[in-house]
């Protein structure tokens, strides 16, 4: 057992979704587990990403032939693979002791697709009658199989995801060619459907507007179920970045396109770490970890700030700046859109400021209901000012911060104060920012 | 002088300055009585309102019993939270705050520059931090027949808001949190939970099968990390490492 957790939990290990969050049950009365709202870490790996769910392969023997991938056909690694009844007892002896938060399980196609599923929904199956087991489950859906068979998962779990791993068809084409984007989306959009059908509530509490009907080919036939328990948590996926050409704006897009087309809670960006040696795959030093950084702190922006891709890349080229945050690039390219003022403006112009987050935009909203703030009174309230104070306009303000030229506020965001520090450098040498990247490598969380 | 004396409980504290609050004053200091004994043994003379049963003392109470006209149910959270954290003079920090809450009329949490609220807001914050942390970081091992043990050495007295989420979690299974810091306990016995003080002395042996299961822990632990994205620095900043010792899966190895 040993032996297989550790080949099927190492084959896993890519897959960079963690998240517990976007589903929440109470326990049934005298029964074991429920789900929490917010999503729970319980603990964080020698790589600094966190642990909430049990991760494992159910197996890595697979009939596909993936470039990327460690487990392909043609490579030479141990093989394993769970039985339903193991996993759903070491998945219950780990969360009896409050390890996990519940189970993530995909696989390798293990003969063929529809075979494969089954064998997952036995597990999670198992979980659910059985062991009663009311905690989080995630199941990948295995491409190409049967829409029966997708269905009937979806009753049982919290979230399901169909990875697209790259960001588009050629590439697919290039890498996967066991795999194809109809394959992939056809699934999608089925679960989009489903989903919809059976919890109204959720989906009418959507931010993004549902963009695409769905079409004749894609409609399921519709399914009786009662409310709220097809995959209450959501839809998500994953896109390995750098193994293939696509730029920050192609691939942003994408996501764009998958948050409102298919709806999708999150899209998960996946530095490529080379696992093969392969023709057809780049020759990277290391994973592109600071791309990552920046791909997430856009996806930000589009899901909680509502950015959209071509308000971000307007004016300028199609890559994300590796020298600042997503949001400064974009306010650097519209200085007439500051100073903002912090008394006056609204909600969502207030997202728009550098250095201001949700929690901090809605302090200050309900903190000026009961008087006019100060720059003092912002720093009271815990709003970080380093790069806020270039941006907003309120008593207290130092008038040198504001109006700068592009120029020169590029300088003062990367450096601080040029008067204190009179030092000239290159930006990679700035301990600052090599701490931020590797202090803010968010990736399963939420 | 008037200095108030209140056996160390939330509900005590509130016990003895309502009457104050209601006519707008402050004490001019506020004494906790002999730690924790009273809770259990008080008797009329040391503590105007003591409570014999440690739940309710441990507990929020509730604040519509006390029918103070200004204070919402968040500020009521909040002081009740910040209380917890048992940063010394914390009771006069907490009479100070109500009192705004009566003058401010319900609003006070608005007013987040002012001192008074800023205090209680952040001690607050610490300590529903620290309880989520533990949400995720508290680990039980099986010491008996579907009975679990739980070790923790929070900074703040979290006990009383940890214990309810793990009741609702673990409902079928018998438990036990043990709060090394303050020598207290949490016992879920599948009817319902309490609060005692409790002996380090007594700890049952481990059920057979446990130490397999924390080795199985530990493989994943050790297999699920990307060796290319080593970051021992962000890890130890998600568990600081006074959290280790009481970890399965021993981090830093």
């Amino acid at each position: 057992m040993l032996d297989k957790l550790r080949i099927l939990a190492g084959a896993a290990r890519y897959d960079v979704s963690c998240a517990s969050s976007g589903s929440s049950r109470k326990s049934a009365p005298g029964s074991l587990g429920n789900v929490a709202a917010s999503g729970i870490c319980h603990s964080w790996a020698a790589d600094g990403r966190c642990i909430s769910l049990l991760k494992v392969l159910f197996t890595n023997y697979c009939a596909y032939d993936c470039a990327y991938c460690l487990n392909r056909r043609s490579n030479d690694v141990e093989r394993a693979a769970f039985t339903p009844e193991e996993l759903a007892e070491l998945t219950i002896s780990f969360y009896r002791r409050n390890y996990i938060e519940g189970l993530f399980l995909s696989s390798g196609v293990l003969g063929n697709p529809d075979y494969t599923m089954e064998l997952l929904i036995r597990t999670v199956r198992l979980l659910r009658e059985v062991h009663k087991f009311g905690g989080y489950i995630h199941l990948k859906a295995i491409p190409g199989a049967d829409p029966d068979l997708l269905f009937e998962a979806g009753t049982l779990v919290d979230r399901m995801s169909v990875n697209l791993e790259l960001p588009s068809q050629s590439s697919l084409q290039l890498l996967a060619p066991d795999k194809s984007k109809e394959q992939i989306l056809l699934p999608m959009a089925r679960i989009r459907d489903w989903h919809r059908e059976h919890n109204p509530e959720q989906n009418r509490q959507r931010l993004l507007p549902s963009a695409s009907p769905s079409t004749g080919p894609l409609q399921p036939v519709s399914r009786p179920l009662a409310a709220g328990n097809f995959v209450p948590g959501g839809q998500s996926t994953q896109l390995i970045i750098g193994a293939t050409p696509e730029d920050d704006r192609q691939i942003l897009t994408l996501s764009e396109s998958l948050y409102q087309k298919m709806q999708l809670k999150r899209v998960y960006y996946s530095a490529y770490v080379p696992v093969n040696h392969d023709r057809r795959l780049p020759e990277l030093p290391q994973p592109p970890l600071l791309r990552e950084h920046r791909l997430y702190q856009a996806d930000w922006l589009l899901r909680f700030y509502r950015f959209s891709v071509d308000e971000l890349f307007e004016n300028g080229p199609p890559a994300l700046d590796t020298d600042f945050d997503p949001k400064i690039m974009w306010a650097l390219r519209h200085p007439e859109r500051f100073p903002v003022d912090v008394n006056r403006a609204d909600y969502e112009t207030l997202l728009r400021v550098p250095g201001l987050g949700i929690i901090s935009a809605q302090r200050i909203v309900r903190a000026r209901r009961v008087g006019r703030l100060s720059f003092d009174d912002l720093i009271k309230l815990g709003v970080v000012m380093k790069r806020a104070r270039f941006f907003i306009a309120v008593p207290g303000s130092t008038k040198s911060d504001l109006g700068l030229d592009p120029d020169l506020l590029r300088q003062r965001l990367r450096y601080g104060d040029p008067l204190l520090k009179p030092r000239q450098m290159a930006f990679t040498d700035l301990p600052e920012f090599r701490r931020e990247v590797r202090q803010e490598a968010i990736t399963g969380q939420f | 002088m008037n200095i108030l004396r209140y056996d160390g409980s939330f509900y005590s504290l509130i016990c003895v300055l309502v009457p104050w609050l209601r006519q707008r004053y402050l004490p001019d200091g506020i004494a906790r009585e002999n730690a924790r004994q009273p809770l259990l043994f008080a008797g009329e003379e040391t503590a105007p309102a003591s409570s014999t049963d440690l739940a309710l003392a441990c507990s929020a109470c509730d604040p519509q019993v006390f029918r103070l006209p200004g204070v919402s149910r968040e500020t009521w959270q909040n002081a009740w939270h910040a209380f917890l954290s048992e940063a010394p003079g914390i009771e006069m920090a907490v009479a100070r705050y109500l009192l705004l809450a009566i003058e401010k009329q319900g609003r006070v949490d608005s007013f987040m520059a002012d001192e008074r609220v800023r205090l209680i807001q952040r001690l607050a914050k610490k300590v529903t931090f620290e309880r989520h942390r533990f949400l995720g970081l508290l680990r039980f091992r099986s010491i008996g027949d579907n009975l679990y043990y739980a070790s923790i050495k929070p900074d703040h007295f979290i006990l009383p808001i940890l214990a309810p989420f793990f009741v609702e979690r673990f409902a079928d299974q018998r438990w036990i949190i043990h709060d090394r810091r303050r020598e207290m306990a949490a016992v879920y016995d599948l009817r319902a939970w309490t609060i005692t003080e409790r002996a380090a002395t007594d700890l049952p042996a481990a059920s057979p099968k446990e130490d397999s299961t924390q080795k199985l822990w530990q493989c994943f632990f050790d297999s699920i990390a990307v060796r290319e994205r080593l970051n021992l620095a962000l890890q130890q900043k998600f568990i600081p490492k006074k959290y280790w010792s009481d970890l399965t899966e021993l981090p830093g190895r």
